[in-house]
């Protein structure tokens, strides 16, 4: 799970589904959602998985990393339905085809929309702390991944982690324990910005999105009728 | 695979919205321990944990399927309150990465969560016992993972997912009335069985994840004891 | 420097009287001696080896810090008790530019503070577009912070400093990782903004060969008694020995012209390129019609 590809893949984008407005990829995205995980046949999953990837295609040729990233949900829903796969194969399909479809609709959303505008959006319903803590989270570790990085090169230069597993851990959590006292020192650096630039009430993205166009429209319409039909076909 | 995210579409949706009700609650008590606070402090500290808790999953470890949680050492640094909202932003942003469903994120922060205070309270109490940090904070984060993935098959056996449940068979016209019988036999039958043979792999598993786990968290925490002994007392509502 | 307001003359907006502090730690950090005195339009640099608390006074102008003993006034109150009320007039640029930038984009960091205090949404966007375009960074505005350089990040974090055009501006270390080309930049955009917009700054820095383009008046801090000099530049780089005692050595073109006066040669210190320019051309004259070397 490597957030900062994932952000660079978003950011750096430049097919039709980044320059979608983020509510309607939003909004498209939670369509598709539900028809995956409201599909109760085997069919019914993979006419709403065959939409999904449809869906996702048009972020060209993105759609084989958000694809990689599906498959981590595949890995886990197949273990959960490891004991049914005997007794009840279709069953088991179903789950591993839903696991697929909803990972890949938050795959290819994410992958197409910066995380700040999804952030701007999930801080609509969260409290004041959670949503800032989102945003600095956000911030601060594309900060502290910097020192991680810096560090891990370090040991490499210095001989390596160790030769055994054991070591190898032993050396990771050394290192993390060096980038946890850096980042109580940020803590403290952060707080003195918040006092002096007069934090007091939540941040907010007040980022500006242009008027819907047709390719908006069409995502949420595309999306709702795929949630519909899968609804029909149960 | 210390310990497991579960994915959208398995889970019903009763336990779906008990899962996202529960873990509200919980915040708003870890919100409500946290008022006193300034919260220009508190912020910060949340915010770095977890993208503390972010980086370490990134860290290369060298076994297939295993990345690193650090959530007891979120709980052992950070206290229940501010743990608590921690692990509920990593899971936002891992369910938004498909790791771990968007739906159940408020299932995957209750049993993050209980990892986290789970991690506090044990390495409170083991802290006396051990003479080294390393061996109570490995110690406490054995006991805090084994803790919370039974809690987490418990979700998994409570939420009863069977293929009739999970597909809601049972409401369909293909269910033939004499059948019936049979067919719920046979799927209480399988359903035990099967959740016996994912217990058995996921124990198995993650015995294993809970060792790499408990080494990274050892070191790191007997790392910051020897450097700033006070980063790892925190109260139940304040961090380092 | 001929914009000097000297220091006798303007309305104090900042005082310093010794003050001493306490870290948790137990580090004690002791700023007697020289009082500290920021009047109304003035450039202060304030000079000092690492360690010698310059963090700790500019935490104290901020009211990050209350003092164990002594008196910090910030437009006559005590910025420990009463920061709020002076907020808006105080602009902040901190050492690393990424623990300051908080909002998840450019604009959102730029109006960051006029949001906090309340503004109403059209003064936010008038001061906010003014001075990202002030700054050059109005084509960042949508940008993600952290895919900035570091220029540009020191930038907008010198913008949401500048949005409240704040009578006052703090910044610790400015310079601090920026390369070359970046730091002069930085230091023509703060003497830009002190002529157009009447701020009154106070910089803390090691950076000594800034130090004559960017300050009419210098405190050094450093030995026992804190604050141990004060003065325009010229006054503080004509006694090397005193700087030297507490750890700073001369900039280097007035270390150069300092070596060429012990050999003899009659020359003043300059403290900036242009004025070595008009000495050497001086002594060039000199050479022509020459005179006897002057007895060092």
């Amino acid at each position: 799970m490597d957030v900062q590809f994932i952000d660079e893949l978003a950011a750096n984008g430049r097919t039709p589904l980044h320059a979608a407005l983020p509510w309607a990829k939003i909004a498209a995205s939670a369509a598709l959602l539900a028809a995956s995980i409201a599909a109760r046949t085997p069919s019914a999953a993979g006419a709403a998985a065959a939409a999904v990837i449809f869906f996702a295609s048009a972020s060209r040729s993105q759609l084989r990393h958000a694809a990689v990233m599906a498959l981590y949900p595949v890995f886990f829903a197949g273990l959960f339905v490891l004991g049914w796969i005997r007794s009840d194969p279709l069953f088991a399909l179903t789950v591993v085809i839903k696991a697929f479809s909803t990972g890949l609709v938050a795959a290819t959303l994410i992958t197409t929309t910066p995380f700040v505008d999804i952030f701007a959006a999930i801080s609509r319903v969260t409290p004041a702390v959670v949503s800032d803590a989102l945003f600095m989270a956000y911030r601060s570790f594309f900060v502290l991944i910097n020192e991680l990085q810096d560090l891990l090169r370090a040991v490499r230069l210095r001989g390596g982690a160790g030769r055994g597993l054991f070591q190898q851990l032993r050396t990771y959590g050394q290192v993390l324990g060096v980038v946890i006292l850096h980042s109580a020192d940020m803590t403290e650096r952060m707080y003195r910005v918040m006092v002096v630039r007069g934090y007091s009430q939540r941040i907010e993205s007040a980022r500006e999105w242009p008027p819907p166009g047709s390719l908006d429209y069409l995502l949420i319409a595309y999306a709702a009728t795929v949630l519909g039909l899968v609804l029909a076909l149960g | 695979m210390s310990h497991l995210h579960i994915p959208d579409g398995l889970i019903p949706l009763p336990w779906i919205l008990a899962g996202i009700g529960l873990a509200a609650l919980f915040v708003c008590v870890a919100l409500r321990a946290l008022k006193r606070r300034d919260r220009a402090k508190v912020v910060p500290r949340i915010a770095t944990l977890s993208a503390l808790m972010l980086l370490a999953m990134g860290l290369p470890i060298p076994l297939l399927g295993y990345h690193l949680n650090l959530t007891v050492l979120t709980g052992m640094i950070a206290g229940p309150a501010e743990g608590f909202i921690a692990v509920l932003v990593v899971n936002l942003i891992l369910a938004l990465t498909a790791h771990g469903g968007i739906t159940v994120v408020g299932l995957n922060t209750l049993v993050s969560g209980l990892e986290v205070c789970l991690g506090w309270l044990i390495w409170r109490s083991l802290r006396q016992v051990f003479r080294r940090p390393f061996a109570a904070a490995a110690v406490s984060t054995v006991i805090a993972l084994l803790i919370s993935t039974t809690a987490m098959l418990a979700i998994v056996a409570g939420t009863r997912v069977s293929p009739d449940l999970a597909l809601h068979r049972n409401d369909h016209a293909e269910h033939v009335e004499h059948a019936e019988s049979a067919d719920h036999a046979r799927v209480a039958g399988s359903d035990s069985g099967s959740l016996k043979a994912f217990a058995a792999i996921v124990y198995s598993a993650g015995a294993l994840g809970w060792a790499v786990e408990a080494l990274v968290v050892g070191s790191a925490a007997e790392f910051i004891a020897k450097s700033r002994p006070d980063m790892l007392d925190p109260g139940p509502d304040r961090g380092a | 420097m001929d914009n000097a307001i000297p220091i006798d003359q303007g309305e104090i907006i900042a005082q310093v009287n010794c003050l001493k502090h306490v870290y948790p730690d137990q580090t004690a950090v002791d700023l007697c001696g020289l009082d500290f005195t920021v009047r109304r339009g003035q450039r202060v640099a304030v000079l000092g080896a690492n360690g010698s608390g310059k963090s700790t006074l500019i935490f104290h102008l901020l009211g990050l810090l209350s003092p164990v003993d002594g008196q910090v006034t910030v437009f006559g109150v005590n910025p420990a008790k009463r920061f709020r009320d002076i907020r808006h007039r105080v602009g902040v640029l901190l050492q690393n530019v990424d623990d300051q930038i908080i909002g998840p984009t450019v604009w959102d960091d730029v109006t960051f503070t006029p949001r906090a205090l309340g503004w109403p949404r059209s003064q936010v966007e008038a001061r906010g577009n003014a001075i990202c375009d002030r700054l050059g960074i109005s084509h960042l505005k949508t940008r993600i912070p952290h895919y900035l350089s570091g220029g540009e990040k020191r930038k907008v974090a010198l913008a949401g400093a500048l949005v409240t055009e704040p009578e006052l501006l703090i910044m610790d270390e400015p310079f601090t990782g920026l390369d070359p080309r970046s730091r002069s930049e930085l230091v023509r955009l703060m003497n830009q903004i002190h002529l157009e917009y009447g701020v009154t700054y106070v910089v803390s820095t090691h950076e000594i060969d800034f130090v004559p383009h960017i300050a009419d008046w210098v405190y050094v801090l450093g030995g026992r008694h804190g604050i141990t000099l004060s003065g325009t530049p010229e006054q503080v780089f004509s006694q090397p020995e005193a700087l030297r005692a507490v750890s700073i050595d001369l900039p280097a073109l007035a270390e150069l012209f300092e070596v060429l006066h012990k050999k003899g040669w009659d020359v003043t210190v300059p403290l900036t390129v242009d004025q070595a320019v008009i000495e050497l051309e001086r002594c060039k004259l000199d050479a022509v019609a020459p005179t006897p070397p002057r007895e060092s």
